[in-house]
């Protein structure tokens, strides 16, 4: 039965619909899931963002539909792991019904995904999406036609303006109160394979399989690696690796035809032969000599708006604090109480969030060039240097999701397909500068640097580059001698970013910051407030936070840190942002004010030691949940340590490097 | 029009770095955007420099005026307002150009 009952505890009867969602790369998949569900999950304007199952929910006339959202799939062949999971799910997961998203501006590779899954014989609805796009471009679809071709229900959407929404469900429901799928579909793929086919299906009659034996037969002949193994285990002939090839180009060839053909008889385009605006865009921001000082420029400007023009709010923010702290110790008196209120409390996790305007101002500006399709354009262009650094623009793609967070970040190398450069991009990752580190930035080069900050902050990040791509080169060195696989990638369509997408981009991402802020900062203050306030009731210098700095004080002795610059370093290991927050506390025990604890800490360090110590924060051992986030998924403890032990030792050369070399060139100067 | 919009950004460029260097070298970048759409023969391709040229450009003068209004905050703080110079001028008047431009290419592609 498609629809299942559910019985609560109210005894209230409901019908529950299980639909996946599957479509290539960016044809917007999970813009469609959230406006059916409300949801916010993480859409962009580029492929390979969904790499594994989101599931939502919404109830619709008595029905209440699980909606699941697959990673995107050019084919149910499986090269990746991201696209192995959509595969696995609509071959062997429950759903009741599939929507086969497509791209009504470009279909085409949607269409040929789609006869894949109508293959299976599923229950199947076309959902035809970005209809408003194709209509300003001037293309006319028939739906008539493609729903006589396809003999499948065929809905047109609009994530952007809703149109199409109501049916859809109405169609979801509709369908599945069906028992039986609407149409089978039965490609004829020409006598050579149809013969083979028959006799595959005659061969598998008595055998009990899971899926139809005509797709079995199909996957089997060319070599699908899953289908063929089980079809050589059941008893079918081997193949040659040329028959495999054979068989695969022809029935690709067939699909390809069919495809064509339904385009042309449903589909009417304007006619214009003269560049498209994406084209023209493209012309420029992908030109052989252009393009990649324009991608600096454009990251300057996401600086220039994340320091110069958020930090006056950030200073704002920190006059709040700076004047809640003294009411509390004015108000209450001083004691252990205002201590751990004013120092632990305010000054550890206020410290941290002062930075929320600039971290939310980086966003913004990312989520701008990402929604507007340029970010795509990045990779290709960055692909001919990641080349030079045995990596693809595939692997950038997914390093520069890592400014936001780390974990997010390796989780998308899933997208990519070579195994080694999956492994070197997870293990290059910890060095893109997450948001988690851009307090600690900001906290010094407002110190140290107050006139050239935005400027230095671009230098910081471009250095972070640098560092992970070289990484990359010894990693592969000490480990690797292969050749990097070519980066194929469908470029998206520029489009003017709306402020809907634009906000969720911001806020889900911002919004990490502020639970950590309220978690894992919130919990570190305060313990950091008990080992730094105990056991000499307030002196810091005999507290045991003063024992844990003083007993490695040993380390950090060539670049003349004191001790309580090293235990930020050392309570910075679980989340960067407690850097900040073990500084303002250290500092402010004997600072009255904010401002106070920054004079404290400018008479320790030096404009040269302040850069040693950015650098030292930029590379150094990854945070607890992106430790745990190679652990799973490289599964090995071998390259988890590996990572924890390069990126100290990093970290530390760099940064006497820099400390050394700074000191002569001040000393020349 | 390219050589004029190139004037103009490499001259903003040049008054900029007197306040924040590398923002007018970026500038200069920019302009180059303009000087190759001068050299193109194919007539979309030169507006094809013109119309991207002008919209980096709007982003550029778009953050200068952006820093320039969130400095009339900075009293609160204690700190002197941004005081505006030749750069600035010159950029926004730039970006003035740039935006004309702009609509003038969308208006002949619509």
């Amino acid at each position: 039965m498609p629809v299942k009952s559910l019985t609560r505890r109210s005894e209230i009867s409901q019908k529950i619909v299980k639909v996946a969602l599957a479509g290539c790369p960016n044809v917007g998949k999970t813009s469609l899931f959230n406006a059916l569900t409300g949801t916010k999950q993480y859409v962009a304007n580029w492929p390979g963002v969904t790499v594994e199952k989101k599931e939502g929910v919404f109830t619709y006339k008595g029905y209440t539909i699980n909606l699941i959202d697959l990673p995107g799939t050019y084919s149910l062949g499986y090269s990746s792991i991201d696209e192995k999971i959509a595969r696995d799910y609509l071959l062997k997961g429950d759903a009741d019904l599939v929507i086969v998203v497509a791209d009504s501006v470009n279909p085409e590779q949607s269409l040929y995904l789609l006869l894949e899954i109508l293959e299976i014989e599923k229950k199947v609805i076309l959902a035809m999406t970005a209809i408003d796009e194709a209509k300003k471009i001037g293309i006319k679809i028939d739906r008539y036609e493609l729903q006589k071709h396809l003999g499948i229900p065929v809905v047109f959407t609009s994530s952007v303006t809703g149109e199409g929404l109501e049916e859809l469900r109405e169609k979801i429901v509709e369908y599945a109160q069906k028992n039986t799928i609407l149409h089978r579909m039965i490609l004829d793929y020409g006598e050579k394979v149809e013969s083979e086919i028959k006799k595959v299906e005659n061969f598998l009659r008595d055998k009990k399989l899971r899926i139809n034996p005509r797709y079995f037969a199909l996957k089997y002949l060319s070599g699908d690696p899953e289908f063929y193994s089980e079809g050589v285990k059941l008893g079918l002939p081997e193949l040659s690796e040329e028959e495999r090839i054979g068989y695969r180009l022809l029935i690709a060839k067939r699909k390809r035809e069919y495809v064509e053909n339904v385009v042309k008889e449903a589909f009417a385009d304007a006619g214009s032969k003269s560049l498209s605006l994406s084209e023209a865009i493209d012309h420029v921001l992908t030109h052989k000599f252009l393009s990649f000082p324009l991608f600096f420029a454009l990251m300057y400007l996401v600086f220039k708006f994340t320091f110069d023009i958020a930090q006056v709010f950030s200073d704002l923010l920190d006059l709040l604090f700076s004047q809640l702290g003294s009411a509390v110790v004015n108000t209450f008196g001083e004691n252990a109480f205002t201590s751990l209120i004013s120092d632990g409390i305010i000054g550890g996790v206020g410290s941290v969030l002062v930075f929320t305007p600039n971290i939310f101002a980086m966003f913004l500006a990312l989520g701008f060039l990402e929604e507007s399709g340029y970010l795509p354009r990045a990779a290709f262009v960055m692909d001919r240097i990641m080349e030079k650094f045995k990596l693809s623009g595939r692997a950038f793609m997914s390093l520069i999701l890592g400014f936001g967070c780390n974990v997010p970040s390796i989780m998308a190398t899933r997208a990519i397909d070579d195994p080694r450069e999956r492994l070197v991009t997870i293990l290059i990752t910890p060095f893109i500068s997450c948001s988690a580190r851009l307090p600690v930035y900001l906290l010094i080069l407002r110190i140290f640097f107050p006139e050239s900050s935005a400027a230095m902050l671009f230098i910081i990040y471009s250095l972070s580059i640098l560092i992970t791509l070289l990484s990359s080169v010894v990693i592969n060195w000490l480990f690797y001698r292969g050749r990097t696989s070519p980066l194929i990638l469908e470029l998206p369509r520029y489009r003017m970013p709306t402020l809907k997408n634009l906000y969720i981009y911001t806020w889900n991402r911002g919004k990490h910051f502020l639970k950590k802020a309220g978690t894992i900062i919130f919990v570190s203050a305060i313990l950091i407030w008990v080992l730094s306030y105990f056991p000499a009731a307030g002196d810091i210098e005999n507290s045991f936070s003063a024992m844990i700095g003083k007993s490695l004080e040993w380390i950090f002795k060539p670049f003349g840190y004191s001790w309580k610059i090293v235990t930020s370093l050392f309570y910075g290991a679980v989340a960067k942002e407690v850097v900040v927050s073990t500084m303002s506390m250290l500092y402010g025990f004997e600072e009255e004010t904010f401002l106070g604890a920054k004079e404290a800490l400018s008479a320790e360090m030096d404009p040269v030691s302040a850069i040693a110590f950015l650098i030292f924060v930029m590379a150094y051992i990854p945070c607890f949940a992106t430790i745990a986030t190679i652990y799973s998924e490289t599964g090995s403890l071998k390259w988890t340590l590996f990572s924890i032990g390069y990126s100290l030792s990093i970290a530390y050369v760099l940064s006497l490097i820099v400390f050394y070399v700074g000191k002569l060139v001040v000393m020349l100067i | 029009m390219n050589i004029l919009m190139f004037i103009l950004t490499l001259i903003s460029g040049i008054l900029y770095m007197k306040i924040d260097l590398l923002f007018g070298i970026f500038l200069g970048v920019v302009s180059l955007v303009f000087l190759a759409g001068q050299f193109e023969i194919s007539k979309e391709k030169y507006h094809a420099h013109m119309f991207v040229g002008s919209i980096i450009v709007l982003f550029f003068a778009g953050m200068s005026l952006l820093e320039y209004l969130t400095g009339f905050l900075r009293p609160i703080l204690g700190e002197e307002r941004i005081t505006l110079s030749a750069g600035h001028y010159t950029l926004f008047l730039t970006g003035l150009v740039a935006l004309f431009m702009i609509f003038k290419k969308r208006m002949r592609s619509e």
